[in-house]
């Protein structure tokens, strides 16, 4: 891989958590811990993990949608942290995002139409209201909605039509780079794959490259080349999405491999099923911060952070048991 | 042998701008016991609908219109709110998708538990919070004693669908309901919940209405599947056979939309359009407008639930013409 | 109804009867009317009110504030409702009727301008705290807890009085106290519909934030803001009745309806018409504000109409 189109290294966002009349700091939630990975051009990048375990943070920090505490996050080899407000919003128009939930993401007061006008007026795309509309029937038909539609509010439209309409407006301004937030979860299968096929078609067009974050394994796998691992705030593992699913080797990847229900009624296998909860970010464990609810803890687990280091090219794993 | 829940003909109806409109119509199907019974669909296909009517439990605007639900033999369909009360929560348990609002948060856990015991078992303060000590045992909750002294908000979301599940299983019921009971949590909690609502069927013979999305969920759980689209059943059988001959293009569909991790990537097949509303729900078979194989007879009739094989239907004309499957 | 038909059968090109035949779909008005129909009583009241407000001099049968020498009887009392004057007389030997009228007028310009004050200060207040949050949040938050806390009345008073009464200073004096309740539920409005992802969207399309904050949000949160507003004119009519009871309010001989109360009041044993007209009027008016604006909060939930 050339030099990648958005290269993340440690990046890192902890919340203050405040306490008392003074809201003196008390503490600090460690939603993103350390997190560095890389995405080329035309790539997908999945990232997965259970709620809470700081994708979604991450995924808006490297937007600046929530400012991050630490770590760099270059874009074209710019290090978009140290870009003033007006570049900022510049640099907006090279990565876009889609969210999951397709009834809150789009203005419900406003049209179709609108909502695709939007970003054009932002960054002055396109001056004249003729041009303007010819780009939104443009995008509309990208995104496999029918252009007569533009007039009508969000509520008119099915859970997936929405989501279609949220990726037409992520494509308004011609991104490079666009970080979708669990697109699909909150839709039903058979549109769950209209839209993921959607995005495939997309990347394929218009060369775009995609973080995909999603707590499903299976879709994250289905459309991601490579894939990280996410576990309270860290990557704990991060390779090539087919070597990952066919030898994971954190003890964690693993265990959520064996969670996930195979729609096949005589495919039987072993589960590892993890014991207790997640513990809380903001008072993570000693050590390894999956040794709690880790079956292959050792002693050095308890005490010692493991390294993040690369086990095999383009394999890492931050895990005591590849020392 | 007679089975322990049997629905037929169920048709509940709900009040639109238009008037009442059937979400589910003519609905049958049965639950042995012991059984697990999955009932599969997408979002506004009814399987909600179903299980609230056989609790009786329908917001105000809706109503059972016709059918009949008989559990051991009895008509639900048409008893008094008191003799229902005396089912529900007692021979029939329900638990819900959200175990974040399922629960109520000003009322100790222990208390919550122990309420079902006290109308329905008779028992006093004393005996209740000791049997909700067990139950809390018995659905694996670490430091029970502990735990039943405390407010639901100390708990996390599996720990919580864990004092949901046991509330239900407070009164051994005969039949639990689960709708969507692990939606709401992650893959490795969900397996935790999966775990324990196998081992409580086990031991105590119990039966289980399953209403999930997932198919995996249902692969796993389930002995008997019901699929349903657009409030009504297309297909149901063994899970054996739903997974290896569907048969109704709506099932084939379905499976084959979903992304398998065993697989190398390749692109999703997929069901084009979308669930009809039921303003707006077409005459005839109601897959017909999404179907690969719809022909004019499909848009002009509706077909019936046809056998496949003795335990095997499916709500197709394809069935008839060829009498097996596409 | 018809896209919804076409958009579901893009595979096949099936014609399909529909399985329910639809029954009419009776328009929104009709839906809301019938589901609603306080909206429309408390429209009509409020209508009316307007109305004669805004035409009181065409519908006065005199000048409300000339004392008529036939206007009082012969020992000088007031005269009860007859043909000549409708509603009677004070004990001035002005015309009760049109001094309704007029005093429909202020009693309508107060409780509307008052509001209207309310509403500026307390939208930006609280479109500030809510939006930003932090420090500013928790100084704005605070003045508007000694604002809700301090005797409303009492308050308003001491401004009027240092302000003199007239309708102009009434009004600023009640608008300038009353912004309390607005800002807060702006704010706790813009808290939730700022998370909402459409305005994380606007972010990361790089609008500004004048933009997110006018054209996103703020017409979001409207709905509530205008229930409340009109729940306010009610109210504000019946303070400015309430200062001019107390003397503070209009002053003579300009009619409002506080200030006819209180005439009134003087002469009530034998003549209890001074009381029971302007009494009703007022009562009508913010009865009617109050239906129109339950009505509204009804009908901006979009839950409830079908």
């Amino acid at each position: 891989m050339s030099e990648a189109l958005l290269q993340v290294r440690n990046l890192k966002k902890h919340f203050p958590i405040r306490k008392g009349v003074m809201r003196r700091i008390s503490g600090q939630v460690r939603a993103v811990d350390g997190v560095s990975f890389e995405v080329g051009a035309g790539e997908t990048f999945g990232l997965v993990g259970e709620s809470g375990c700081g994708k979604s943070t991450a995924g808006r920090s490297i937007l600046r949608l929530i400012e991050p505490t630490a770590g760099q996050i270059l874009f074209g080899g710019k290090d978009i942290r140290k870009l003033r407000k007006g570049q900022m919003r510049l640099m907006r128009r090279e990565m876009q995002i889609v969210f999951q939930d397709p009834y809150a993401s789009l203005n419900p007061r406003y049209t179709v139409r609108q909502i695709l006008e939007e970003p054009m007026i932002i960054h002055s795309l396109f001056r004249s209201p003729a041009e303007r509309q010819k780009r939104v029937a443009e995008l509309l038909e990208t995104v496999g909605l029918s252009a007569s539609r533009m007039d009508r509010y969000p509520h008119e439209f099915s859970g997936g039509q929405r989501q279609r309409i949220g990726i037409a407006r992520a494509l308004a301004v011609d991104p490079k780079l666009i970080i979708a937030d669990e697109p699909v979860s909150a839709l039903d299968v058979s549109v769950q794959s209209q839209v993921l096929n959607l995005l495939d078609d997309l990347q394929k067009q218009l060369n775009l490259s995609y973080v995909f974050i999603a707590h499903d394994l299976s879709v994250v796998k289905h459309i991601s080349d490579r894939i990280g691992v996410m576990y309270l705030g860290q990557i704990v593992e991060l390779g090539e999405s087919d070597q990952l699913y066919e030898n994971p080797l954190h003890p964690y990847t693993q265990a959520l491999l064996s969670a996930v229900p195979i729609p096949d009624p005589e495919a039987r296998r072993e589960r590892i099923i993890l014991q207790g909860d997640l513990p809380s970010p903001a008072n993570p464990p000693k050590g390894c911060y999956f040794h709690p609810r880790c079956k292959d803890c050792m002693e050095v687990c308890r005490t010692q952070a493991p390294e993040w280091k690369e086990v095999k090219p383009g394999r890492f794993v931050a895990c005591h048991l590849y020392d | 042998m007679s089975a322990l829940l049997e629905v037929s003909g169920l048709t509940t109806s709900f009040l639109t701008a238009s008037g009442y409109l059937p979400a589910i119509e003519d609905v049958n199907f049965a639950i042995e016991k012991g059984e697990t019974l999955g009932i599969v669909g997408e979002s506004g296909c009814g399987k909600s609908v179903t299980s609230l009517s056989i609790m009786q439990l329908l917001s105000s605007n809706g109503k059972i219109q016709k059918g009949s639900i008989l559990f051991e033999g009895k008509q639900l369909v048409g008893l008094k709110d008191t003799s229902m009360r005396k089912i529900r929560g007692n021979d029939i348990a329900m638990i819900f998708q959200e175990p974040m609002t399922s629960l109520n948060p000003v009322h100790k856990i222990g208390k919550q538990i122990g309420e079902s015991l006290r109308i329905h078992r008779g028992l006093n303060k004393e005996q209740s919070k000791q049997k909700a000590v067990d139950l809390l045992k018995l659905v694996g909750i670490p430091r029970a004693e502990d735990i039943a002294d405390e407010y639901p908000h100390r708990l996390s979301g599996g720990m919580r669908q864990r004092v949901m599940i046991a509330i239900a299983m407070a009164c051994d019921p005969k039949l639990l309901i689960a709708d969507e009971p692990t939606t709401a949590l992650d893959v490795t909690i969900q397996a935790q919940i999966l775990d324990l609502m196998r081992k409580l069927k086990a031991e105590r013979e119990m039966s289980i209405m399953l209403i999930t999305h997932d198919l995996g969920v249902v692969a796993e759980m389930c002995d008997r599947v019901v699929v349903m689209y657009a409030g009504k059943v297309v297909e149901q059988g063994a899970v054996r056979d739903i997974f290896r001959k569907p048969t109704h293009p709506y099932t084939i569909g379905l499976l084959s939309s979903i992304p398998r991790l065993e697989d190398r990537q390749q692109r999703l097949s997929s069901i084009p359009g979308n669930v009809p509303s039921i303003e707006v729900m077409p005459a005839g078979c109601r897959f017909a407008s999404r179907c690969p194989h719809a022909t004019q007879r499909c848009a002009d009739d509706e077909p019936s639930l046809l056998s496949v094989t003795d335990n095997h239907q499916a709500r197709c004309w394809l069935v008839d013409e060829k009498g097996v499957a596409v | 109804m018809a896209h919804m038909m076409a958009d579901s059968s893009p595979t096949t090109g099936l014609k399909q009867r529909l399985a329910h035949p639809p029954t009419k779909v009776r328009s929104k008005f009709v839906r809301v009317l019938r589901a609603y129909p306080l909206v429309f009583i408390g429209g009509l009241m409020v209508l009316a009110l307007i109305f004669v407000a805004v035409f009181a001099d065409k519908l006065a049968t005199f000048n409300p504030n000339f004392q008529f020498a036939n206007g009082l009887a012969p020992d000088g009392a007031p005269l009860a409702p007859n043909h000549t004057f409708i509603m009677g007389t004070d004990d001035l030997g002005r015309d009760v009727y049109s001094r309704l009228l007029f005093g429909a007028r202020v009693s309508l310009e107060v409780g509307v301008f008052a509001s209207l004050i309310s509403l500026f200060i307390g939208t930006t207040l609280g479109i500030i705290s809510g939006y930003y949050g932090g420090f500013v949040d928790s100084v704005i938050m605070r003045i508007t807890d000694i604002m809700l806390a301090f005797p409303f009345i009492l308050f308003v008073v001491a401004l009027v009085a240092v302000l003199s009464p007239s309708i102009t200073n009434i009004f600023i004096a009640i608008g300038v106290l009353g912004w309390a309740v607005t800002a807060r539920i702006v704010r706790a409005e813009v808290m939730k519909v700022k998370e909402f992802e459409y305005v994380q969207a606007a972010r990361a399309l790089g609008s500004r934030q004048w933009r997110i904050l006018f054209k996103i949000i703020l017409p979001n949160i409207m709905a509530p803001v205008i229930v409340l507003t009109t729940l306010a004119i009610g109210n504000n009519m019946l303070l400015e009745s309430t200062l001019s009871y107390l003397g503070i309010g209009v002053q003579p001989p300009t009619a409002s309806w506080g200030s006819m109360l209180s005439e009134g009041q003087q002469v009530f044993e034998y003549a209890p018409w001074l009381l029971y007209y302007p009494g009703l009027a007022l009562m009508l008016a913010v009865l009617g504000f109050n239906l129109l604006g339950d009505g509204l909060r009804e009908l901006f939930n979009p839950r409830r109409v079908r």
